[in-house]
């Protein structure tokens, strides 16, 4: 029932994505049948998505993707989750979130008919039609299963009518996926933040194909195109806390592929955010415009590629499938699709004015443009080069954290500079002595910070540098907000208080992206205090004995095992105290072994304080005793906090621009 | 006042002492756990992974230097294990290609500021365009599209399955081979690890190693710990059938000889290698040529011989059956 149900969505959706197209690309389009396409596209997804996740619920193991990927004993909310924790299901959530951003393009269009509107949501349908398609074809996960072994499916049919045989029971997800709350919540996340990428690509490919290049289509975009931005950082940083929190080695960020493969789209939609602006201001970077949208929206699906395909190993690369070479014909498809219609369209652009001076707003704009896109270069061929490698001459490398750390850490250093110092120039030229007047107050401040930092903390040359740049990027956004507040209030004749709030509501996605600056450098601040000062070892205990490490005394009291539905559990627990002896806390570093899996998956036990965090990994246990690893991760904190912050600066922008309907831009 | 500041953060950050115990944790951050998935040593829970940084500890206890032990390390587990891909070889594009880049970049960001003199004409001034596109270009995204499609047709071939394990996302990872390690390390990694049965594989490979060389005394050690240390049954068959051969070889000793080769074959029957050794004891250490060269038959009517062994056992089945004495 459920594959009828779900099979009949994913129709549904699959028609109204072609209708999409059909009505988008009529010379005359009517808004009242691009209205119906688009509903049909958001039932039809609904529906499949609702339809697979009442399969799971109802332990309907006649479907082959619950008989692999389910287990009566997978406890809520996890069993929600395996809707999206296997390559199938994460199509079909793909397909939802993709008919939301349809329908919101759709409201847009009602509010504003215009053509570009229309051949944005024909493009929208186009991408509809290949992700539905995928579901009904190389990843439909509405096959039955026709012939079962004890927890799971070894073949199946396509149609739903098939004679089922169930297993009586599956093996549940991915053990390490059933592990902590957060897979719940960080895929949605980053699907919304690569899906939502698809909008500005939509109205930029309609604009191209249209002939018209000027600002409708960034003004029109720019509020979809935040939000993915929101989302996908939102969705990264829950991602490394989600490794720090389970993976069990006290990092957040290996520089892997999967995580390289969400980054990229990032570094590029934040050049794209900036740019954007300088387009809506000064009429300059066209071309370049639809070059990084092309390129965000063709690294979303690079990503997918990556990490689904398994030609990178990769905990979310379920299996190998036909997916790979059909993801990697979309890529190719889009990449010469698009780069030839822009190619196309090259003689109307940037006809607009030419720049003045690299000191200026614009200049800085650019100057950020130009790190995050070589930056984003860097993480794209680090990532491709042993692939693309191997794939030619056969030859093995490995490509890891130290060379992405060695190109990395200079630009992101290059980045923050430039942080600090575009916010403060004016449109058009800036005076380079009023400037550098400006910076005097934010420069000392963070030159006495890291003087402090350097004798109170380390003073190792990394940390003190991250602490010293990091503050000047915080302190230039307050000073400079302090300072304009001042002027206002004191023209006004109202207090500083008043003068300060009256900023940030006449101006608020300036201050929200001052915002989501100030989290970028607590962000580095963070991983620098994190990376740097962070102290390891490895010790083995019997029960009684105690260790001192990172000023705490650590007992190991006795081991425990006990049984969940869907586990087995052992672990040791471990009394932490000062240094005086004071009682602290009590640890539980444990291991997980899910159904006939004997390898284990460990669950890292953390104290965590406002200095850092306490860490202990159980490396083994016996009757003797347990090998314990042991970190400590100083500031940690700040990364999620300095994540979390990005994000809300986002969120902020977002809520902002809907009560003000965007007037400056216009202007 | 600025300046003196600059001054006063640049002094404490170089007067800084050299980090201590971090030059391990540098090293290790350099080096790919080998039966990992792109985990660093530094940072992988997996056995392997501690006993190579313990072998890191070592010796920069021994006094070496960075280079010297990253060298070790890649000449005993294999050149692909280092994370950071040097300058030169298949990976120098890798470094020149960001520089490539910046210098690309750059010369756009500087062009954008030099305005030709077309430019400052009138956009009005510009040839007009039409909005429609013309068919060369349709043609033209056709024509790649096919393309396109055939190269995707042929992309298949790269992808490589997922392991069967849990292991964590990354660039493939192989498995550990000891042939390609040196005895020193070996010995290092087994001596770190003396009461632990999960090394007896390398502990075995160590004294299989030994055994090659002729070396039977620091073989005969490791055999017998092997044996003390739960061994699964095929590592123990391995012990015994090379103990024995080595207390006929090294001590004369046929009977026990033989007796230590058929504990093996109880435990893995029908192994070619134990079955030609207890032929070879037979006939060169109790004379009985017949029962050797039976044997040696036997051995040959195994499949999946290795040649070299295969032609000694050719060579010795000939002799024996000719009931010549053994060489």
């Amino acid at each position: 029932m459920f594959a009828f149900a779900g099979l009949l969505g994913i129709l549904i959706a699959l028609g109204g994505s072609v209708a999409l197209v059909w009505h988008g690309t009529r010379r005359r389009a009517e808004p009242s049948s691009l209205k119906v396409a688009a509903r049909f596209v958001l039932i039809g997804g609904g529906v499949a998505f609702l339809a697979l996740e009442a399969a799971l619920l109802a332990n309907d193991f006649t479907l082959e993707y619950v008989a692999n990927h389910h287990s009566r004993d997978t406890p809520f909310p996890f069993n929600l989750a395996t809707g999206w924790a296997a390559l199938e299901g994460s199509i079909v959530l793909w397909g939802l979130v993709l008919a939301v951003f349809t329908w919101g393009v759709l409201r847009r269009y009602l509010r504003e008919p215009s053509r570009l509107g229309a051949g944005a949501m024909a493009v929208m349908g186009a991408v509809g039609i290949f992700f539905f398609g995928l579901q009904l074809t190389v990843a439909d996960p509405f096959r039955i299963c026709v012939d079962a072994v004890a927890n799971g499916c070894v073949a199946s049919s396509p149609f739903p009518w098939a004679a089922a045989i169930a297993p009586p029971n599956g093996p549940g997800p991915n053990p390490l996926l059933q592990n902590h709350i957060l897979m719940a919540v960080h895929p949605p996340m980053l699907y919304l933040g690569y899906v939502g990428l698809t909008v500005p690509f939509a109205y930029a490919i309609s604009a191209l194909a249209l002939g018209q290049p000027g600002t409708d289509w960034l003004r029109l975009s720019r509020r979809s195109s935040l939000l993915a931005w929101t989302f996908l950082s939102m969705g990264i940083v829950l991602g490394a806390w989600w490794a720090y929190e389970v993976l069990s080695w006290g990092g957040y960020w290996a520089w892997d592929p999967v995580e390289n493969a969400s980054f990229m789209p990032w570094l590029i939609a934040t050049a794209f955010l900036h740019s954007s602006l300088v387009q809506l201001r000064r009429q300059a970077l066209q071309s370049w415009n639809f070059v990084l949208v092309i390129t965000a929206f063709a690294l979303t699906i690079l990503g997918t590629f990556l990490t689904r395909s398994g030609t990178v190993a990769s905990v979310h690369s379920f299996t190998q499938s036909a997916i790979g070479p059909v993801l990697l014909g979309f890529l190719f498809l889009v990449l010469v699709g698009s780069l030839t219609l822009f190619a196309a369209r090259v003689p109307m652009l940037d006809r607009a004015a030419r720049l003045e001076t690299l000191v200026s707003r614009e200049g800085g704009f650019l100057l950020n443009n130009l790190l995050l896109c070589v930056y984003a270069f860097v993480v794209v061929a680090g990532t491709l080069y042993p692939i693309v490698l191997e794939a030619v001459t056969g030859a093995r490398v490995s490509v890891g954290e130290p060379f992405f750390n060695r190109l990395a850490v200079p630009l992101s250093f290059g980045l923050l500079l430039a942080m600090g110092v575009g916010p403060l120039l004016p449109w058009r030229q800036a005076d380079p002595v009023a400037v550098a007047d400006r910076l005097r107050l934010p420069v000392g401040i963070a030159l006495f910070t890291g003087l402090i930092a350097a004798v109170t903390i380390s003073r190792l040359g990394y940390v003190v540098l991250a602490v010293v740049i990091g503050t000047y990027v915080i302190a230039v956004a307050v000073t400079n907000l302090v300072e304009r507040s001042a002027k206002s209030s004191a023209i006004r004749g109202e207090p500083l208080f008043a003068g300060v709030r009256r900023q940030l509501t006449s101006e608020p996605s300036f201050w929200a992206g001052q915002l989501s600056h100030c989290g970028v450098a607590l962000t580095v601040i963070g991983l620098a205090l994190a990376a740097n000062l962070g102290l390891q070892t490895d010790v083995t205990m019997a029960p009684g004995d105690t260790v001192d490490f990172g000023g705490y005394e650590l007992t190991y009291r006795s081991p425990f095992l006990f049984t969940e539905p869907n586990r087995r559990v052992q672990g040791a627990t471990i009394a932490v105290a000062d240094r005086a002896g004071n009682p602290v806390t009590e640890l539980a570093p444990r291991a997980n072994y899910f159904g006939a899996d004997t390898s284990g998956i460990t669950t890292p036990a953390v104290h965590s304080t406002w200095k850092g965090d306490l860490y202990l990994t159980l490396l083994n246990i016996d009757g003797e005793g347990i090998l314990l690893r042991l970190n400590t991760s100083p500031g940690i904190w700040l990364l999620w906090m300095g994540g979390l912050t990005v994000g809300a600066g986002g969120i902020w922008s977002l809520s902002a621009r809907r009560r003000t309907r965007e007037p400056s831009l216009v202007a | 006042m600025l300046a003196l500041l600059a001054v006063g953060v640049a002094m404490v950050v170089v007067t800084a002492p050299p980090p201590a115990e971090d030059r391990a944790q540098a090293i290790g951050s350099q080096v790919r756990c080998p039966v990992c998935q792109g985990e660093a040593i530094v940072d992988s829970p997996s056995e392997t992974a501690r006993n190579m940084m313990d072998l890191v500890r070592a010796r920069i206890d021994e006094g070496l230097t960075d280079q010297q032990i990253i060298d070790e390390l890649l000449t005993s587990y294999g050149g692909s294990l280092l994370l950071n891909p040097p300058a030169r070889g298949a990976t120098l594009w890798l470094w020149l290609a960001p520089l490539v880049a910046l210098g690309v970049g750059t010369a756009m960001v500087a062009r954008r500021f030099h305005a030709a003199p077309a430019d400052l004409l009138p956009a009005a001034a510009a040839p007009p365009v039409s909005p429609t596109l013309s068919r060369r270009w349709i043609w033209g995204a056709a024509v790649l599209v096919l393309g396109g499609a055939v190269a995707v047709a042929t992309v298949g071939q790269f992808q490589q399955a997922r392991p069967e394990d849990q292991s964590l996302s990354g660039v493939a990872g192989e498995d550990f081979d000891p042939d390609s390690v040196s005895n020193e390390t070996l010995e290092a990694v087994v001596a770190a690890n003396a009461d632990n049965p999960a090394i007896n594989g390398m502990r075995l490979a160590l004294a299989n190693r030994y055994f090659e060389e002729g070396n039977y005394q620091q073989a005969f050690g490791h055999y017998e710990i092997v044996l003390d240390n739960q061994p699964a049954p095929n590592e123990a068959a391995n012990a015994f059938t090379r103990l024995g051969w080595m207390v006929f070889d090294g001590n004369g000793e046929a009977d026990l000889g033989i007796e230590l080769i058929d504990r093996g074959l109880e435990l893995v029957p029908n192994d070619a290698f134990a079955i030609y050794l207890k032929g070879r004891i037979i006939w060169c250490g109790q004379g009985d040529a017949d029962t050797a060269a039976d044997l040696f038959s036997s051995v040959l009517s195994s499949t999946g011989l290795d040649a070299e062994i295969q032609d000694r056992v050719e060579t010795d089945l000939a002799a024996a059956a000719a009931g010549e004495d053994c060489q």
